[in-house]
């Protein structure tokens, strides 16, 4: 099992660099088949329930393609970024496995708590040279992966990067010198629309007052920063 | 607060129409209609504030808990998204116009949805504690999908 090292280095999350690579068709909320494939082999390779592409930006994970999410965190597509267990992936530059989070004090509690998580592997994601992302599984269950399984994933995250690549290129970022405050102000408005989209589903009914609720819950950072 | 629904609702109105026009727009022309839509959605805004602070106040005087509840999250999730709206409209000097209108889809999308959750839920949660006539169907808030029964 791997322990989250009490040294490591959180600033990079908000390297300029690694955040101006999330720009364009990289945030959109658009289903992308190429990763929404890589997803649903990750779950089936593995037997895990829920599978993620999920882009660690300044304030949230955003899940640019998953499988098995609650419907809440299907709407959101996000949860908070503190919340996160990929934000270590993305940290460390490195795959991170948890075979069960209930007994590790150096993960996040947030997610655990509220949504039973137990296990977890992710594999960094990685786009114009920056860690982005992990390509994750999950489950409520402690597990653990055989070699094989774990070979097969980093394979798809592979895979998963070179998608992101291509949607990324295909934006053209660091030639067009956007200004820092112009990306800064669009990134802003992009990691808060998990927010809307929670409202939006509810009033449509898809969500009931619990569920909303639950997932304001992982999503509290955001919401309370916002409000400031 | 009936009067200032009937006002917001036309007001959702003319900012629809703006934002038909700045899609329609060609990318070079498209910074030049932001200016209007800005002013409107900035304006609509304080209207709203405006409303959530009376609803705020009639679902206390009647004692509606689960009413200030929802309130209380989709007037936030609302007011704090409209603030990142127009947050990026004031920050549009250093977008090259290539990158605006795929930018401005976001943005009109996230607008559509502000006026789509008010619609919807806010709307209809004002109208309740009032003792006016019954809201318009499309104005109706849906049932969760554990209450629907199926066709």
């Amino acid at each position: 099992m791997s322990r989250i090292p009490s040294t490591m280095d959180l600033s990079r999350l908000d390297s300029d660099a690694r955040l101006r690579v999330l720009d364009g068709p990289l945030m959109e909320r658009t289903p992308d088949p190429a990763l929404q494939a890589v997803v649903e082999e990750a779950a089936r390779t593995t037997d895990f329930p829920i599978a993620l592409v999920s882009l660690v930006g300044s304030r949230i994970q955003f899940f640019r393609a998953q499988v098995g999410l609650p419907p809440e965190l299907e709407a959101a597509r996000a949860t908070d970024r503190c919340s996160s267990f990929c934000q270590f992936v993305v940290a460390g530059e490195r795959p991170l496995q948890v075979e069960d989070a209930e007994g590790d004090p150096s993960l996040p509690r947030e997610l655990v708590e509220r949504y039973g998580i137990r296990a977890y592997f992710g594999f960094p994601l990685r786009v114009g040279g920056q860690t982005v992302g992990s390509l994750c599984v999950i489950d409520v269950r402690a597990r653990q992966l055989a070699a094989g399984s774990l070979e097969a994933l980093a394979r798809l995250a592979e895979r998963a990067s070179a998608r992101l690549e291509s949607l990324a290129s295909s934006w053209a970022f660091a030639s067009l010198g956007e200004g820092d405050r112009a990306h800064r102000a669009w990134l802003e408005l992009v990691e808060r629309q998990p927010l809307l989209s929670l409202s939006e589903q509810f009033s449509r009914g898809a969500l009931s007052l619990p569920e909303l609720q639950r997932a304001l819950g992982v999503l509290a950072h955001l919401s309370g920063e916002a409000e400031k | 607060m009936l009067a200032l629904i009937d006002t917001l609702r036309q007001e959702h109105q003319r900012l629809r129409q703006l934002l038909g026009q700045c899609e329609a727009a060609a990318p070079s022309q498209l910074r030049g209609h932001l200016g209007p839509l800005r002013e409107t959605f900035l304006a609509l805004k304080s209207s709203k504030e405006r409303l959530y602070g009376e609803a705020d106040a009639v679902c206390r005087a009647d004692g509606d808990e689960n009413g200030l509840i929802v309130l209380g999250i989709l007037c936030r999730n609302t007011l704090v998204m409209s603030d990142a709206i127009l947050s990026f409209m004031a920050n549009l000097d250093g977008i090259p116009d290539a990158h605006l209108q795929p930018r401005f889809r976001t943005v009109a999308q996230a607008m559509r949805s502000v006026l789509d959750v008010e619609e919807r839920s806010l709307f209809p949660l004002c109208l309740r504690h009032t003792a006016a006539p019954p809201a318009p169907a499309d104005a109706r808030p849906v049932p969760h999908r554990s209450q629907r029964v199926a066709p």
